[in-house]
């Protein structure tokens, strides 16, 4: 399955409004998106479930790995990455 | 009566207690008929939709007279109205349990509440408080039952409450509430954030209060030491009114000082930056 481990570099990490940015953006697509933080993998959350996603309660210096199925996969994965990496969630 | 707690908002604060306690929704727990599910997930949507023109209106109340980052809890709100593990988790329930729509949301709710009791991390932990805001929410739509809120004040008054949440506090008469002082909370609770924006003083985390204290009370504020004093004596509160206007005193003299240059002795020039440590 199509993934990405970014790490999450913005001072106060997943709080509520990279999160909600996240689910927002997740959401635009048809694909499933799951998501994990550090190596737990046996606890998978819903991508575009901003509950699930606050539940990870990724602070700064952790890691995320995102996981997309569908046929629009690689731009749900793109769109995510840039958002996290590039733009760092619109903060600083 | 001296009570101690957690400094949330900084300053010192006399004024009279308004003991806010909003009724305990009345959601009873009756299943309904096989044949009666679609009437009832319409009756979950009818509310849903309800509930997200408030959040709306409230968001663009409170972009324009408060500040964005404050609106933003609201369009976290509205964000978890359309979670898959809240309002998905809600029709789920009434079609497999058969619940009616209220009871539905409040035991999806309680039930999220409990996973997030288990972070460590205060901050994430807290926003349990969210979902059980957005909840509150949905199940006074479902019962049709009229918000109580703070909105409509006569004087100004020192609220007291076991908690306050974003939509307690978003349509408030700010010119009013002069402080807060509540049983839970934290530094990064809906409270603190709140107090922080009015620049009012409040402490957080004061056992009992809301069985300890009435309206109409003497309160006195005391968020430096993280203290709540309630109709203390007359010489406390002499030496709270000196220490209440030394105080503003010392927080005009440092809005004075940030507009001079900030140059050393030796005529050097400083560059004075500042990092915003709160989320929202």
């Amino acid at each position: 399955m199509p993934q990405r481990t970014l790490e999450i570099r913005n001072e106060h990490g997943l709080h509520m409004k990279p999160a909600g940015l996240f689910v927002t953006e997740a959401g635009k697509y048809k694909s499933s998106v799951f998501i994990y933080k550090d190596d737990m993998d046996d606890m998978k959350v819903n991508g575009k479930s901003l509950i699930g996603v606050l539940m990870l309660a990724a602070g700064k210096g952790s890691t995320i790995t995102i996981e997309a199925e569908g046929e629009d996969s690689d731009k749900a994965l793109d769109a995510l990455e840039d958002l996290v990496t590039r733009r760092m969630f619109d903060e600083e | 009566m001296l009570l101690e707690g957690i400094p949330a908002s900084p300053g010192i604060q006399i004024g009279t207690a308004l003991l806010f306690l909003p009724e305990e929704l009345d959601v009873q727990n009756y299943t309904i008929d096989e044949s009666d599910v679609d009437k009832e997930l319409g009756k979950f949507e009818l509310a849903r939709n309800k509930t997200r023109e408030e959040l709306q209106k409230i968001h663009g109340i409170i972009e324009t007279e408060l500040s964005n980052a404050y609106a933003g809890i609201f369009s976290a709100h509205l964000i978890l109205l359309e979670d898959p593990m809240f309002s998905g988790e809600v029709r789920k329930e009434i079609r497999l349990s058969k619940s009616n729509a209220a009871f539905a949301v409040k035991n999806v709710a309680e039930g999220l509440v409990e996973q997030f009791s288990s972070i460590d991390n205060e901050y994430f932990r807290g926003r349990d408080a969210d979902i059980l805001d957005v909840a509150r929410r949905l199940v006074n739509n479902l019962l049709g039952k009229e918000k109580v809120d703070l909105s409509n004040l006569k004087k100004e008054v020192i609220v007291i409450a076991h908690d306050l949440s974003p939509s307690d506090t978003a349509l408030m008469d700010k010119e009013k509430v002069i402080g807060f002082a509540t049983e839970s909370g934290s530094r990064t609770s809906h409270t603190a954030i709140m107090a922080r924006a009015l620049e009012i003083p409040a402490v957080v985390g004061l056992s009992k209060i809301t069985s300890r204290v009435k309206t109409g009370d003497l309160i006195i504020i005391d968020a430096n030491r993280g203290r709540v004093l309630v109709n203390p004596e007359g010489d406390v509160y002499e030496e709270y009114l000196i220490e209440q206007s030394k105080f503003l005193e010392f927080e005009h003299s440092l809005i004075t000082l940030r507009d001079l240059p900030a140059m050393t002795l030796d005529g050097t020039s400083i560059e004075l930056a500042c990092n915003l440590e709160v989320p929202e």
